[in-house]
């Protein structure tokens, strides 16, 4: 193996799940999330070796991703989009012992019930520990619209969580 | 700064305050410090949070997925010829199926080196250095077009259930100093590269029209004739897996 593939494949090796996760929570196609983040990868390797400062990996794959599936999907528009009201004042409270009894499964198929706009910024928030700062330079979105959709996400989330647990206690 | 204001700025704080330091976030926990019933569903939203974290963090994840990045990551490494471009990217082709072939010919055959055997055997270790393309392609017109200009083939037989899925792109692979055509498909998240081998490459292969299955390496195989041609296919899926397109 060539030193070009050793570096391909410590990369892959380092971000792969990081990387699937996020395309996952954009796609909801476990296919899609597969193709995206191949793509990804591949594009690093023609385009990304010239990126001088390594801490910055992460967030220019998540980047490269997240451009790569808005261009796929402008191709396709085919993708239902839809607007979740105001965040209302009142939610159903979900108290934290409730989360105790939410698995992994679970909690991901709750997150992918979501609306996309809304799915991206808190997988990156919860799984990937990423800052409001760093989620606006991944989703090349202004740092008022990350705040605006972590909290209408969160409270969507525990909704449909609360949703969960009251159809299936 | 409204109660409403910090409390949208709150959920964007991470368990154990971890963004304590960041100004946004530490006026809004400002806020909370004189607001007790804010402060206490920041208390529960932070403890709801710090699970939801080990949930989804745990959430499980394909048991095959870095086999299957590295895999398609590396076929969709390819070079993109543009006109301004070509003569450095020909130089560099070149100059990699020189090593290819340097390479090659240095290693002892462990099979007949014509047989059937072989080609499987060759093509699964050539495969597993993951080889650049000749062309990006993901559609089936582009490969018959690139088939039939490099390779002669004019009417490329692929079989019906994979013609579904979209292609990467192709290649020519050296072997036994015959030029065969490789074209790779993605179907559902696997690779399945495909080799049309000409009338002549292997005369005694002893195959039938029904594709006759055997791993190699890493990958599974499958090989049969049609037409007076050999097709190989070969996955790093399983054996049913690449039944189901053949």
């Amino acid at each position: 193996m060539t030193v070009a593939n050793l570096e391909f494949d410590h990369v892959i090796s380092e971000h792969y799940v990081m990387l699937y996760r996020f395309a996952l929570s954009l796609t909801r196609q476990e296919a899609d999330a597969l193709d995206l983040t191949q793509q990804a990868f591949a594009i690093w390797a023609t385009k990304g070796r010239q990126l001088r400062d390594s801490s910055k990996l992460k967030s220019w794959l998540c980047t490269t991703l997240y451009r790569e599936f808005l261009g796929k999907r402008r191709r396709a528009k085919r993708f239902p989009h839809f607007e979740i009201g105001m965040v209302e004042h009142d939610l159903p409270v979900v108290s934290p012992s409730t989360a105790n009894h939410v698995d992994g499964k679970a909690a991901m198929a709750a997150l992918m019930d979501l609306d996309e706009k809304h799915r991206a910024p808190l997988l990156l928030f919860y799984v990937e520990d990423c800052s409001y700062q760093e989620i606006a330079d991944i989703l090349e979105m202004p740092v008022g619209t990350v705040m605006s959709r972590l909290a209408r996400g969160k409270e969507a989330l525990r909704k449909q969580l609360f949703k969960t647990q009251t159809t299936n206690p | 700064m409204t109660r409403d204001e910090a409390r949208t700025i709150l959920h964007a704080c991470h368990p154990h305050q971890r963004d304590a330091n960041d100004p946004l976030i530490a006026e809004a926990l400002a806020f909370a410090e004189n607001d007790p019933e804010l402060r206490q569903w920041f208390e529960d939203s932070q403890a709801l949070d710090e699970e939801l974290a080990r949930a989804l963090k745990a959430a499980p994840i394909p048991a095959d997925l870095l086999e299957n990045v590295r895999a398609g990551a590396a076929a969709r490494t390819v070079s993109r010829s543009r006109p301004g471009r070509l003569p450095l990217a020909l130089a560099a082709s070149l100059a990699f199926l020189g090593i290819l072939a340097a390479v090659w010919l240095a290693k002892p055959p462990a099979h007949a080196p014509d047989s059937v055997a072989a080609l499987r055997s060759d093509m699964a270790e050539f495969l597993s250095e993951f080889p650049r393309l000749d062309i990006a392609a993901d559609r089936l017109p582009e490969v018959r077009n690139w088939l039939a200009t490099q390779h002669s083939i004019s009417e490329a037989e692929f079989p019906a259930a994979l013609e579904q899925f979209p292609t990467i792109g192709c290649r020519t692979v050296e072997w036994q100093n015959k030029e065969l055509a490789l074209v790779c498909f993605m179907v559902e998240g696997h690779v399945v590269h495909f080799f049309m081998i000409p009338q002549g490459v292997l005369p005694d292969a002893g195959l039938e029209s029904a594709p006759q299955y055997a791993s190699a390496g890493e990958f599974n195989t499958a090989a049969w004739t049609a037409d007076d041609r050999v097709y190989l296919a070969l996955t790093r899926a399983d054996e049913d897996f690449l039944q189901q397109w053949l």
